[in-house]
């Protein structure tokens, strides 16, 4: 059994927030509820209890405590917003693993920010009804980046426990073995 | 969120702000929750940890479920299975927050990169399992040959402050002795005083 990591997730009750958050409900990780909008948590929440009650979800008000109790940080937020976000937690994620998930920003913007952090882009390829739908033992591509060698197979063991399919793109030399455009 | 730290490290060695600005970027600060743990028995032990706040006990389970206390980890200590954590072997240890606990961790490429890069940090460790070593042949020796009394005073000397946090099942598993015995020793000498 995978040792059990807590994960961030800020802007879980999103449309790729919380199908990122049910998809890891089903593993053994503690999760750490994120979202600025009381209501949708306390929902997400109650529905996540009466779902997978054998898992360890909190709902927590603040970013930056969540993100200090995290080992992992999903950061399910629209791109416009990522940098800003990430300033507000750098402090408490140096070495930690940062997962963003938007597709409209680059490794290197958010490195800026957060040099001292191991950055992963992740779910970024996927749509959030594809994500809905994915179970163990089906193979839906997901595409992972990352300069971290061990920040890409920690990510991609947690993709292949809910049934995702990793795809590194390598960034250093751009081209993917299993593809042929 | 490192002050402790800094200031522990600055009465050993000096660093430059600089310094210890670039040591900063090497930890991953963690909260833990009362009861959760920093590293389960059969684990590989992955990270020392300096402890901002809280306290942690080490402990291990024997085949009749004992519990044994190694030791515990107070505000401004270093906790690990040193042993694990050199050799990435599974940990024979439970590594359990017994309050609400602020971390640093640090892993072992980044505790040698710190070595590498600041080698005054290899005086500071130096000094602290030196301190460790003689600490620790001091617990062996005492539960070799002295008796219940003697060492729970000691311990009272030692941390008067920190043990009453701590419930007193688990300072009975810590000297190894049964809670019975600990709480005669408490009536004796509260009844000398």
């Amino acid at each position: 059994m995978a040792v059990q990591k807590t994960i961030a997730i800020i802007g879980a009750t999103g449309t790729m927030g919380s199908a990122i958050t049910i998809l890891l409900a089903r593993t053994n990780n503690e999760l750490l509820l994120m979202a600025r909008d009381q209501q949708k948590i306390k929902t997400l929440s109650d529905f996540l209890k009466k779902e997978y009650p054998l898992t360890d979800t909190h709902a927590v008000h603040c970013s930056k405590e969540a993100c200090w109790e995290a080992d992992i940080i999903i950061m399910a937020v629209p791109g416009e917003v990522e940098a800003e976000m990430a300033n507000d937690i750098k402090e408490v994620v140096t070495q930690k693993i940062v997962i963003s998930v938007s597709p409209e920003t680059s490794l290197s913007q958010l490195q800026k920010v957060i040099p001292h952090s191991k950055i992963v882009k992740a779910f970024y390829s996927n749509t959030p009804s594809e994500l809905k739908m994915a179970k163990p033992g089906q193979e839906i591509n997901s595409f992972i980046m990352s300069n971290d060698e061990e920040a890409l197979t920690t990510v991609s063991e947690m993709l292949r426990s809910v049934g995702l399919k990793p795809v590194i793109y390598d960034v250093k030399s751009p081209s993917i073995s299993n593809f042929n455009f | 969120m490192y002050e402790l730290l800094h200031q522990r490290i600055s009465e050993i060695i000096t660093v430059t702000d600089e310094e210890f600005e670039f040591c900063k970027t090497l930890f991953q600060p963690k909260k833990l929750r009362k009861k959760q743990f920093l590293l389960h028995e059969g684990d590989e032990c992955r990270y020392t940890a300096f402890v901002e706040k809280g306290i942690l006990r080490t402990f291990s389970i024997d085949e009749k479920g004992n519990e044994h206390i190694l030791q515990f980890a107070m505000e401004g200590w270093w906790v690990a299975d040193l042993y694990s954590f050199l050799t990435n072997e599974p940990s024979t240890y439970n590594i359990e927050a017994l309050e609400e606990c602020e971390l640093l961790l640090i892993t072992k490429p980044s505790w040698d990169l710190l070595f590498e890069k600041i080698p005054a940090f290899e005086k500071y460790f130096r000094i602290i399992l030196q301190n460790s070593l003689i600490a620790t042949q001091r617990r062996l020796m005492g539960s070799l040959s002295e008796s219940a009394e003697e060492k729970y005073e000691k311990l009272v000397a030692a941390y008067p402050t920190h043990l009453q946090k701590l419930p007193q099942h688990m300072i009975a598993s810590y000297l190894g002795i049964t809670r019975e015995t600990l709480s005669r020793i408490r009536r004796n000498i509260a009844m000398r005083k």
